[in-house]
């Protein structure tokens, strides 16, 4: 029976279990003083006595043992008994039951889906070894972190040379979206540069072939090697076995396929990650001027430190001896380094980056308490079910108290059932759960698709699911057990009737439903205002065409054009795509819509300026994407490498450096360059990277003045354009069957991609207030039902004294309306400030919208409006006759 | 459970509710009653008679509360319960049931 000791040790908790065991220590204590009193009394002396006693006693510890033994026993045996006496209640009463259990599994169901989100974001380590002596090393300024607390590739060359505190210090920059592509296939792709020590510092091993061995980072632009991610070898390549030693294309560059990363690893986010991994030296291959910079340039701060302490060696030393490093570097280039310093995080703290920690942190919480809501809900439903339930189980209780079962007894089975049910209730919420992520995972959007990092239901979800059912079965359970345990033996016994104690009862059942409505017009309204917010991003200008835009991109440089080959291409295109029918006009730009661009840093003599997103476009850009000229003109026949410089700015960028409105014909100048560009239009600021973004500083030059080989093709179309991308390719192939054209995409569907999470939380809240809504309304009939049942006399006598049906479901109606309308006025009150609330911090929702609040208000009478009819319609069905007799 | 006193285990429960019928007792009481009641056929050691006790409690016939002996000791009392003496009562009937057939079948010739 040591399994039975095992497992009852399991359950009590341990200061009663001392308690429990100093009792029988006491008890057996005294049996031995009252043993040896007696063989005192029959004339032994005390010492003679006690020997005695002892011999005949045996061992007291094996007394106890025994003792212990049964309890445990007992105790198994009993709970077994209240598990099959629960589980035979709960099958006779299949529509209860039911009911119960679905009302927790959505409850616990949303509890498991959020919790699965926030685990995967904050508490899922990342697949490295050790994390505790690997640290991320941050960069400051005047304390704060600077952008994305990344580093210069040569300061971190100095960084890595002078430091003694890590066996490996690592960087890597990224991801990066590029394009890869392999046999016919061409897409974009995140990817990542990393130095060749980066895997060995993570102390990961490669699922397949190697990685970077340390001399294959020397040489810019001679390492054309590549690590991919498990899941995109699986998901893109087929898993294929002969992978390893094959020739991919990266930005056009034929890269050989090294090694693949061990399966769940994304780089160093919980949340987004590459695909793929190439040395650092590569960087100006692959990403021309810009990733020349990174290499060369001190303030080029893109990449990130990661480093694995040297054993022996704490955090706080490493980042002493690394703040050293710093002040030194400062000391030497005192222009770039002013003000900069490090500092050393472990690991575990970076899966969200620190600059979005707080907020991640924020929205976690937020989330939690939104589904602990849902389940205090379902809980205080389950609650009421089986407070009405109790008075139907009145009986058979009032039996079992009369023969002699103790209140605690009753009490601890009534709990077994609760408890019972939950976890039914809790597994099918898991399932549900389940269910939903794999629903949404499967509609990620295709382009982030292998980069995002997959939440899992990990054994810390399944532990906190079933805590969260364990908790809610004691919940919900407790009050009504408590009650219906309340021994009124007599009077139940001799008149089976109206519930003495009714009215507390009721008046608790009320309030809950009052919440319930309260929580679900809360949900409903909050889901109707972001459902409007998603909307009006839609519809609003966000400063291109929305729906009659497509979009291709085609890349000459990698086909190995030379520039005057590639640009003689795009004149091609430009001169052809015009011709086919259905099309209005077509423009190239670098940049893809919402993709935001490269950043450059802008030069203004006697202006603090920033950096600004640069779009290099030719002519007919504006015209076919649809961005209004505000001032000066458009790019012209006019502009050419021969001419002035010239600039289209944004508003944005135009009311940042010229707020007075007269930046028209000033110049400014890129960092690093000794060109000047004259302004000569100001357009409209459209959005860069995400719909409903604030307004971002925008630079446009025409492509004859800087050409790029990679561009986008934008074709405005007079219908729909889904049907013109099939079109599109073909003339592409037609006019060079080298070119391959990548992404054909409508702006709609760019849309739908950059609104993917907006709609994700639209969804949530609808779920949570249709889920809210229908606990509700179960609650609703459940109260209502009862009332009508317990109340068929009183509702007999008034029909015996004349009251009409009308009359009778007036009354019934008009008690169900003043809860839902009690617990409708706090839940508007409660919107309204909610609304304001997150209208606050995302400026697209709206913070008081009649049509959000009337259709909830509307849903939510509609639906309380029905949980009342039926009960209605049973109690005018009353007859006078039968119910007074039976009262 | 009750090897060394040769019961059958049935037998010690019965002989336990039977010693607490009248009155609530301590542990060295019960058995010292129950040698009186069986003529000293059976002498109840603690290695046997505290597991019965506790089991009897478990099963809610038997309720347990501190108080003092009749010599001042500290001592914990046992106490029937409603259902104890019902289960009493259903012993007795089985024991005079199973008694009754088993001196039947030892005295047929």
């Amino acid at each position: 029976m040591s399994l039975g000791t095992r497992l009852s040790s399991l359950f009590r908790n341990a200061a009663r279990r001392r308690a429990v065991e100093q009792d029988l220590d006491d008890e057996v204590r005294s049996y031995v003083d009252l043993l040896v009193d007696e063989k005192r009394q029959q004339g032994m002396t005390p010492d003679e006595a006690r020997r005695e006693v002892a011999v005949s006693m045996g061992s007291m510890e094996h007394v106890k043992e025994n003792v212990r033994d049964v309890r445990a026993g007992a105790w198994l045996e009993s709970t077994l008994r209240d598990l099959r006496y629960a589980a035979r209640t709960l099958w006779k009463s299949p529509a209860f039951t039911i009911t119960a259990a679905l009302s927790i599994a959505l409850g616990v169901g949303a509890n498991t889906g959020i919790f699965t989100l926030v685990n995967a974001l904050l508490f899922q380590p990342i697949p490295v070894a050790d994390p505790a002596t690997l640290t991320i090393v941050y960069n400051t300024d005047k304390g704060k972190l600077v952008g994305n607390a990344g580093f210069s590739k040569l300061n971190f060359d100095d960084f890595r040379q002078r430091q003694r505190s890590f066996t490996a210090l690592a960087a890597s920059a990224g991801p990066i979206p590029l394009n890869l592509s392999y046999r016919t296939v061409s897409v974009p792709v995140f990817m990542e540069f990393s130095t060749p020590d980066f895997f060995t510092a993570l102390g990961i091993n490669p699922a397949a072939g190697r990685f970077f061995a340390p001399d294959e980072d020397r040489t810019p632009g001679a390492h054309t090697l590549v690590v991919l991610s498990y899941g995109t070898w699986q998901g893109r390549f087929g898993g294929a076995a002969d992978l390893v030693g094959q020739t991919i294309r990266l930005a056009g560059q034929p890269m050989t396929v090294i090694g693949i990363a061990p399966n769940a690893f994304k780089g160093l986010s919980n949340f987004f990650g590459p695909e793929l991994w190439v040395p650092s030296s590569m960087a100006g291959a692959l990403l021309a001027d810009q990733g020349r910079a990174w290499l060369r340039e001190r303030e080029s701060a893109a990449f990130n430190m990661v480093g694995r302490l040297r054993p022996g060696v704490s955090r706080e030393q490493a980042e002493a001896e690394l703040k050293g490093i710093a002040e030194q570097l400062e000391a030497e280039f005192p222009t770039i380094n002013r003000n900069r310093s490090v500092v050393v995080r472990p690991i575990t703290e970076v899966s969200v980056f620190p600059g979005l920690r707080d907020g991640v942190l924020a929205g976690s919480t937020f989330l939690m308490v939104v589904v602990g809501l849902v389940l205090l809900i379902a809980c205080s439903n389950v609650a009421n079910l089986l407070l009405a339930r109790a008075s139907v189980r009145r009986h058979e209780i009032a039996v079992r108290l009369a023969v002699g079962a103790g209140r605690g007894r009753i009490v601890r089975q009534l709990l077994t059932e609760s408890v019972l049910l939950a976890l039914v209730g809790g597994a099918l919420g898991i399932a549900f759960a389940a269910v939903a992520k794999s629903f949404l995972w499967a509609q990620r959007p295709a382009i982030i698709a292998e980069s995002l990092v997959e939440p899992r239901l990990d054994l810390t979800v399944l532990l906190y699911a079933l805590f969260a059912s364990v908790a809610a079965g004691f919940l919900f359970g407790l009050v009504p057990a408590l009650q219906s345990s309340v021994p009124e033996l007599s009077g139940t016994l001799q008149e089976e009737g109206r519930a003495s104690g009714g009215r507390r009862r009721r008046r608790l059942a009320n309030t809950f439903v009052a919440a319930q409505v309260c929580f679900a017009l809360v949900c409903l309204v909050v889901a109707g205002l972001c459902l409007r917010a998603v909307e009006s991003l839609y519809d609003s200008n966000p400063g291109f065409e929305t729906s009659r835009l497509a979009m291709v991109s085609a890349n000459p440089g990698e086909a190995g054009y030379a520039p005057a080959r590639s640009e003689q291409y795009f004149r091609d295109v430009s001169a052809r795509i015009p011709t086919l029918p259905g099309v209005v006009s077509a423009a190239w730009a670098t940049n893809p819509l919402l993709f935001g661009g490269p950043s450059r840093g802008i030069e203004i003599p006697g202006v603090d300026t920033k950096t600004s997103v640069v779009n290099i476009i030719d002519p007919a850009y504006f015209r076919t994407v649809g961005l209004p000229l505000r001032k000066g003109r458009e790019f012209g026949a006019g502009d050419t490498a021969r001419t002035t410089p010239v600039a289209i700015v944004n508003e944005a960028f135009a009311e940042t450096y010229w707020p007075n409105g007269d930046a028209i014909g000033r110049r400014f100048r890129f960092s690093k360059e000794t060109t000047e560009r004259e302004i000569v239009g100001i357009v409209k600021t459209a959005a860069l990277v995400f719909l409903g973004e604030p307004p971002q500083a925008c630079v446009y030059l025409p492509a004859a003045q800087s050409a790029d080989q990679s561009m986008n093709l934008y074709v405005r179309t007079a219908g729909t354009p889904t049907p013109m991308l099939e079109a599109m390719q073909r003339t592409l192939r037609e006019i060079d069957s080298q070119v391959p054209p990548q992404n054909p995409m409508t702006v709609r569907q760019l849309m739908d991609n950059n609104l993917w999470i907006a709609r994700v939380i639209v969804g949530l809240f609808a779920a949570l207030g249709v889920l809210g809504l229908a606990l509700a309304s179960v609650g609703l009939y459940g109260v209502m039902a009862y009332a009508v049942g317990t109340r068929k006399r009183e509702i007999g006598v008034r029909m015996a004294l004349g009251a009409g049906r009308a009359t009778v479901v007036r009354m019934v109606f008009a008690r169900g309306f003043t809860v839902v309308g009690l617990g409708a006025a706090v839940g508007l009150l409660l919107s309204l400030l909610a609304g304001r609330a997150i209208s606050a911090a995302v400026a697209a929702v709206p913070a008081l919208d009649p049509l959000s609040f009337g259709a909830a208000c509307a849903l939510l009478f509609g639906v309380a409006g029905l949980a009342c009819w039926l009960p209605a319609r049973r109690a005018s069905r009353v007859d006078p006759a039968i119910a007074l007799r039976e009262g | 459970m009750a090897e060394k006193t040769g019961l059958l285990q049935g037998t010690l429960d019965l002989l336990i509710l039977k010693a607490l019928a009248l009155e609530a007792n301590h542990g060295l009481g019960v058995s010292r009653r129950i040698a009186q009641i069986t003529r000293n056929t059976y002498e109840v050691g603690p290695g046997s008679l505290f597991p019965a006790l506790h089991r009897l409690e478990e099963k809610g016939w038997l309720t347990s509360e501190w108080g003092e002996s009749e010599n001042n000791r500290r001592a914990k009392f046992y106490r029937l319960t409603k259902a104890g003496h019902r289960q009493l009562e259903t012993e007795v009937r089985e024991w005079q049931r199973v008694s009754f057939a088993i001196n039947e079948a030892i005295s047929t010739s």
